[in-house]
């Protein structure tokens, strides 16, 4: 062997045990899990208050969806044979302008995807636009049964990437939960806006909003606030030999 | 009967997505919490193998001099060290620069295939033709723009005590990983992949893949194996399914980093990510039933083998995916529960396209990066255009298979500026 084995990133390990990240998952999955069995029901009502209130709607609420309960709801408005023209040429057109543009790849890509989400809408509202499947209660209801999905499955998702990491119980704690709360609070500001398109501008973009930016767009803040978590360890650790298990 | 088989392909994929979820989780809590397994770069040993290195050479001019005077300068003994450059049908002056470092150094033994010469070009060839003039037991392959240390050559070298060990990987760290947003994707990406990847699948006796570049193989070995296919365009991929099959093992020697570059612009990006897919999955399309029928192989190391043949696959699958739960959307089915459960899977499995984001997370923390983490929520934009880029890379080699096609090499572009 080497006389002298310096310090090498490729020997870093945490100082943890199986056992120990084990018992981590736990305190930091389960009173959360606990927490919102018992309080959905009511986390859904203030929601559906909150959007009841922006909408400055009066007197009861209108759907009781089964097994999720309050949710609010505004009639939709359908599009005119116009309307959906309008946007299926300009799905159509936009395709070329968005390979000709000079914007990055990866956003044009996404930008191509939501005209193709919306072409295909267009087309269905203007060749058979009775058949419609889906009410504007529908798709509260099942944005709502998204978003309980969403926050069962923050404290897991989060629970298993942060566990393991070199960093306090109590600050892991407080991201999952500080993700779970901005989970609610965003969910709800985007329940507004979804309801506030398809009751104000047009039920054909019903299919982009949940696609789109429905719960795709949720990973983005759970990943940001791991991120923001493990750099702030990384700003720690990294320079203090002591804070690792070195593999010899 | 159309829904039927709508809902039974998003069930199909959200088991995979869920596999490779399993998979991912499984590497990551390993490397952070499980046993690690080193290779032997630590040993020192005065007994080391006669080693080639061979660097193929397609009109490298911007990097030819940077890998020659940092091999020129290995830490191995000279006599028993060669270096093999090959100038591979170059049309600048990269055969030129090769002839100077003949001049200089004895152990520098180029290959030119250049016209009269009328063989395939292309990295398999080069490699197949240098394989026959070189006198080391162990090679070593660089590929042009990189950047090896000085004790490189050693710790692959070293790797090769372990007598089950067919082929040695280092690790790939990009050089220019702070040019733009996305080399500093990259960089995280690449972070992920080696630094928690591999070495878990390496601490898991799985299968850790031989990636072409900063490593080496046993030349008899490889004689022995028919060498590689002048077609094939992952002829890595390619050697570490063969030597698996044949009850050889490969190693990731984690210490044994070495500089590369990545693609500075997305267009690059896109060309060598179609490459990687479409040279990946011709060697998923050979190798797929052959890997299962291996009686060299656990049944471990198979469903591994299975899941690594099958990486660059889960992309398209979710793009179709994605049109498949729009499909049902318009046909009435309730998207909540199929598509979430798709997003979700899809989050754990390929945020982070990949190497899921907890598994670059993990790795930027044991580097010791701080700020380029928090970079990560930005992978969802690199999400769509490596599933577009992926799918491309497929249909291509389902198309190369389906016609017989040959594929052309086509290398990635240089970024440094030449030195002359």
């Amino acid at each position: 062997m080497k006389g002298a084995i310096f310090y090498h990133r490729a020997y870093r390990k945490p100082f943890f045990s199986t056992r120990a990240f084990l018992l981590r998952l736990f305190i930091l999955v389960a009173p959360l899990e606990a927490a919102l069995r018992i309080l959905y029901p009511r986390l859904v009502r203030l929601m559906s208050l909150a959007v009841k209130l922006a909408f400055s709607c009066s007197g009861p609420f209108r759907g009781d969806a089964p097994g999720v309960g309050d949710v609010f709801w505004l009639a939709g408005r359908y599009p005119s044979r116009l309307f959906s023209l309008l946007l299926f040429l300009l799905s159509l057109l936009s395709a070329p302008f968005f390979f000709k543009s000079k914007i990055a790849k990866p956003i044009t890509l996404w930008l191509l995807l939501i005209s193709a989400i919306n072409l295909v809408s267009a087309a269905f509202f203007l060749l058979a636009p009775s058949s419609f499947p889906w009410t504007a209660q529908d798709f509260s209801e099942y944005y709502i049964q998204a978003e309980l999905c969403i926050w069962a499955l923050i404290p897991f998702l989060m629970g298993l990437v942060l566990a393991p990491m070199p960093s306090g119980l109590w600050s892991q704690w407080g991201t999952v939960l500080a993700t779970l709360l901005y989970s609610i609070i965003f969910g709800t500001v985007r329940f507004m806006v979804f309801i506030y398109v398809l009751s104000g501008i047009s039920m054909a973009f019903m299919p982009v909003l949940f696609f789109m930016f429905g719960p795709l767009v949720d990973f983005v803040y759970i990943v940001a606030a791991y991120s923001l978590h493990i750099s702030a360890i990384a700003a720690n650790t990294r320079a203090d030999p002591k804070a690792w298990r070195w593999l010899y | 009967m159309v829904i039927l088989i709508l809902r039974a392909y998003l069930d199909f994929l959200t088991l995979v997505l869920i596999a490779y979820f399993i998979r991912h989780t499984v590497f990551t809590l390993n490397r952070m919490l499980g046993e690690q397994r080193l290779c032997c770069q630590d040993i020192m040993d005065s007994c080391l193998p006669a080693m080639t290195v061979i660097v193929p050479m397609h009109n490298e001019e911007k990097v030819a001099s940077d890998i020659l005077n940092l091999l020129a300068m290995a830490d191995y003994p000279r006599e028993k060290l060669e270096i093999i450059p090959v100038n591979d049908h170059s049309t600048d002056s990269t055969g030129e620069i090769i002839e100077r470092y003949r001049e200089r150094y004895a152990f520098i033994k180029p290959l030119h295939r250049v016209p009269p010469f009328s063989g395939k070009r292309g990295k398999p060839s080069a490699l197949n033709d240098a394989l026959m003039l070189a006198n080391g037991e162990i090679v070593a392959v660089f590929d042009a723009d990189y950047l090896p240390t000085a004790g490189i050559l050693r710790d692959i070298a070293v790797s090769f005590k372990d007598l089950d060990v067919g082929a040695v990987m280092g690790r790939v760290i990009p050089v220019n990983a702070g040019r733009n947003f996305l080399t500093r994707m990259l960089d995280l990406e690449r972070s992920g992949g080696y630094q928690v990847d591999q070495q878990a699948r390496y601490n898991l006796r799985l299968i850790p893949q031989y990636g072409g570049t900063v490593g080496g193989f046993r030349k008899d070995l490889m004689l022995s194996l028919g060498g590689f296919d002048p077609d094939a365009l992952a002829e890595d991929t390619e050697l570490t399914f063969k030597l698996l099959i044949s009850g050889w093992k490969v190693a990731y020697a984690n210490r044994a980093e070495c500089y590369e570059e990545v693609p500075e612009t997305w267009e690059a990006r896109a060309r060598q990510l179609e490459r990687w897919v479409r040279g990946h999955t011709r060697v998923m399309l050979r190798y797929f039933f052959p890997l299962l029928k291996s009686p060299r192989l656990s049944k471990r190391g198979k469903a591994d083998g299975v899941l690594l043949l099958g990486v660059y696959v889960v992309s398209p699958l979710l793009l179709l995916g994605i049109a498949d739960s729009i499909a049902l959307f318009f046909l009435g089915l309730p998207p909540v529960f199929p598509f979430a459960l798709v997003s979700m899977a899809a989050g754990f499995s390929t945020f982070g396209n990949f190497a899921p984001f907890y598994e670059i997370g993990a790795a930027s923390l044991l580097d010791g990066s701080s700020f380029r983490i928090r970079l990560l929520p930005l992978l969802l934009f690199n999400f769509l255009f490596s599933m577009w880029h992926a799918a491309k890379g497929l249909f291509e080699a389902l198309m190369d298979s389906a016609v017989k096609r040959k594929a052309h090499w086509c290398k990635t572009e240089r970024y440094r500026a030449a030195d002359l």
